[in-house]
């Protein structure tokens, strides 16, 4: 059997028979019980379920397996998804429609046009009612778009691939200042520490600006956008993998490729023993299927060439990684004192100097030398006891007349589940990095004699959830209130 | 040199830290293996262990007797050197990440102080313990008997939700203030809660060498799966506690 092609959602008729049979297939087994194997709310909870929800009779070794904050993300959702497209397709064959059903994903990423602005839902995923006035299976209640009857869209930085496409290595060690495209060396991981490139932007934060069951990982599968979502997460490591040639994108090690094997769910009755290496080749795992386009895209419809992709590959080879623990060259030259609390406001911390100045004046005679000198702000320690808030987060000196820079946005998504003492992770918490380099050039840092920078946290506004009718299933979770969120360490390394 | 599990957890990569940690392991195992000039005191870990019989209760309070504060000291030093050090190279490693580079000596030595003493208190009240329980359990039961039991009941505890809920909390690491006097304090905290709760992880397992009829394989061992739990992110459980119950084999060896 040929490989099934993925396409664009926005190359789709919202009612065209991809998305329809979809709609139906939803529909058919959401109205099964989650303890059935196969069924809607059994699928999902693969992916993560609430611990007080218990589990059902063999689904042990697949509820809550999600893998984050690894470098298994990439590998073991690129199984999940195709497992999910196998019964899909199986339910839609069930139903008297069409063999070869391929799930869809939504580039949201791509460059938007005088008509088309693919940042917004999809069409077919908007509305809680079809025309006919029948239920829509493909609507979920999520962040209302602001302003309201407006269309729910996704913001310009939480699309941005530029980050992840940059990397040129797929992982390092989970210390280093960069983990890499793909996610940090870790054993299989339910969360805790720190995400790749790709995960952190854009998986993460447009999980938490579709809001709904989709910013919590216990429920987000829920969501019939989730699966389209993370089509495209599964498509730009397609993307990211021909731009850097497959030999210097993918990873080598034994640990990574065989070292561990995930129980996946097919349409199957016994679970598919997945292992990484069956993830390089999209055309023979399971089914097989491949991209309609594999293009690399920036924002502002820039495209990565093959020639300039290798060229950043070679220039820092996978061989040799920035990494601080190999290196060992970085220092912590400035840190906050106390933990933060982050709410509903703004709020700012100062990042005090190293004491004796010594790493800061070695900074300043580097960049007097026009030596490379990284930055690194390391936001550690992030916890909180339920879903919460993204942040964009900006970094300033307190005292002059510059407008504070922004240097990304610290994501939330699984933040409950890294915060869980009784986890592996132990309740470390979430932590991110952000290279502020520019930043710290723009706003000339190493220049003058300074005590302290200010970063500053900004919520990301979203609206309020939809109405949750009260017949429908997950009420609860889907209604919870934002958490707030306790950052215990605000670090700068220079390396 | 580079040693990978150093990084595990975000952990900075200090040469000098690895090495100094290992030498202290090096001395511990040389000092056990070799019955060096302190070897009369820490020969106590490995003599076997007294036949003595009647009731319980008098053959404990019989083992109590051969005890002294030295003795127990010097073996519970040289035990913490030989198993223990090789685990503090992360949270040391934790530290020194998070310290400016004037106090990453201070806070380091801090910690790594403040967690030995604690562990060497700790393995001071465990062999005492463990001394009178193997003491007792020989008036009743064969020794294989009481060493086999032993090792089942460490390998249910590693498997155990507590006992993996205590392991998961030894590998913990905990906010570090940066400025002084806070990063002294929080480095010696440090040290001490990290102490306790691989104590409370590895505990049972330490004992085990009291109960064997071979208990330097059985250190080596224990040691060798302690690393093991230390190094992997997510460690495999079932491997770790198959390693314990498998140690029951030793006392099946003649």
């Amino acid at each position: 059997m040929a490989a099934r092609i993925r396409r664009s959602v926005y190359a789709l008729s919202p009612t065209g028979p991809e998305l329809t049979w979809y709609a139906r297939a939803v529909e058919a087994l959401s109205q099964q019980p989650r303890s059935q194997r196969g069924s809607w709310a059994y699928m999902a909870a693969c992916h993560g379920l609430d611990d007080t929800l218990g589990t059902a009779a063999g689904a042990a070794a697949l509820w809550r397996q999600c893998q984050h904050q690894t470098w298994f993300f990439l590998s073991w959702h690129r199984a999940y998804i195709t497992g999910f497209e196998a019964i899909i397709a199986a339910k839609i064959v069930q139903l008297g429609g069409p063999a070869n059903w391929a799930l869809p994903y939504w580039n949201y990423s791509q460059a938007a046009t005088s008509t088309l602005n693919p940042r917004r839902l999809p069409p077919a995923f908007r509305n809680r009612f079809n025309a006919n006035g029948s239920r829509n299976w493909l609507w979920m209640p999520r962040n209302q778009p602001a302003p309201p009857n407006t269309v729910l869209t996704m913001s310009q930085a939480n699309v941005s691939t530029s980050n992840a496409m940059n990397q040129t290595v797929f992982s390092n060690p989970v210390g280093s200042t960069s983990v890499g495209f793909g996610g940090p060396r870790t054993g299989p991981s339910h969360f805790g520490n720190r995400s790749g490139a790709l995960e952190s932007v854009p998986h993460n934060v447009i999980h938490t600006n579709i809001g709904g069951a989709m910013r919590d990982p216990d429920t987000a599968a829920l969501d019939p956008i989730f699966w389209l979502h993370h089509c495209n997460i599964d498509r730009l490591w397609e993307v990211w993998r021909r731009s850097l040639g497959s030999a210097a994108a993918d990873p080598t090690q034994a640990q990574w490729l065989n070292g561990v094997t995930f129980d996946i769910l097919t349409e199957k009755p016994a679970n598919f023993k997945f292992r990484s290496a069956a993830a390089l080749n999209t055309t023979t795992l399971l089914h097989g299927y491949r991209y309609d386009s594999v293009t690399p895209v920036v924002p502002g419809g820039s495209t990565i060439t093959m020639k300039t992709a290798k060229k950043a590959a070679k220039k820092a080879s996978p061989a040799t990684p920035v990494d601080v623990e190999d290196e060992g060259t970085a220092e912590m030259v400035a840190a906050n004192a106390d933990a933060i609390t982050l709410g509903a406001s703004r709020a700012s911390t100062s990042v005090q100097m190293a004491p004796n100045r010594r790493a800061m004046a070695s900074m300043a005679r580097s960049q007097a030398r026009e030596t490379a000198t990284r930055f690194i702000l390391v936001i550690e320690g992030v916890t909180a006891k339920g879903p919460a808030r993204d942040y964009r987060i900006f970094v300033d000196m307190p005292d002059d007349d510059k407008m504070p820079m922004a240097v990304g946005t610290l994501a939330t998504f699984g933040v409950a589940q890294a915060s869980k003492t009784g986890a592996a992770h132990g309740g470390n918490g979430l932590t991110q990095s952000f290279d502020i380099t520019d930043a710290f050039t723009e706003l000339g840092v190493g220049r003058d004699a300074i005590d302290a920078v200010r970063v500053t946290f900004e919520p990301v506004r979203q609206g309020e959830v939809e109405a949750v009718p009260d017949d429908f299933p997950y009420k609860d979770m889907l209604v919870k209130p934002h958490s707030d969120l306790d950052v215990a360490r605000v670090r700068i390394y220079a390396e | 040199m580079k040693l990978a599990w150093a990084g595990r957890e975000g952990l900075a990569f200090q040469p000098a830290l690895p090495l100094t940690v290992m030498g202290v392991a090096a001395l511990g195992w040389s000092a056990l293996l070799g019955y060096g000039p302190a070897g009369d005191a820490f020969a106590f870990c490995l003599a076997p262990r007294p036949s003595l019989s009647g009731l319980a209760l008098d053959t404990a309070l019989l083992a109590t007797k051969d005890l002294s504060f030295v003795t127990l000291l010097a073996s519970s030093i040289t035990m913490v050197a030989a198993m223990v050090a090789p685990l503090w190279v992360q949270p040391l490693s934790h530290v020194a990440w998070r310290s400016f580079e004037a106090s990453k000596r201070l806070n380091t030595l801090l910690c790594a102080v403040s967690g030995t003493v604690t562990w060497i208190a700790g393995l001071m009240l465990l062999s005492a313990l463990a001394y009178v329980a193997a003491a007792t359990a020989a008036a009743v039961l064969p020794k294989a008997i009481a060493a086999i039991l032993l090792c089942a009941s460490v390998a249910m505890w590693r498997v155990s939700a507590s006992g993996i809920a205590a392991q998961y909390r030894c590998h913990r690491s905990y906010r570090l203030r940066p400025f002084a006097p806070e990063a002294q304090q929080d480095a010696m905290l440090f040290g001490l809660r990290s102490a306790l709760a691989c104590m409370l992880a590895c505990g049972p397992a330490m004992v085990l060498p009291w109960f064997s009829h071979a208990p330097m394989t059985c250190m080596l061992l224990v040691t060798a799966v302690a690393i093991y739990d230390r190094t992997q992110f997510r460690p495999n459980h079932h491997i770790s506690a198959l390693c314990y119950a498998s140690l029951a084999l030793l006392e099946l060896v003649p």
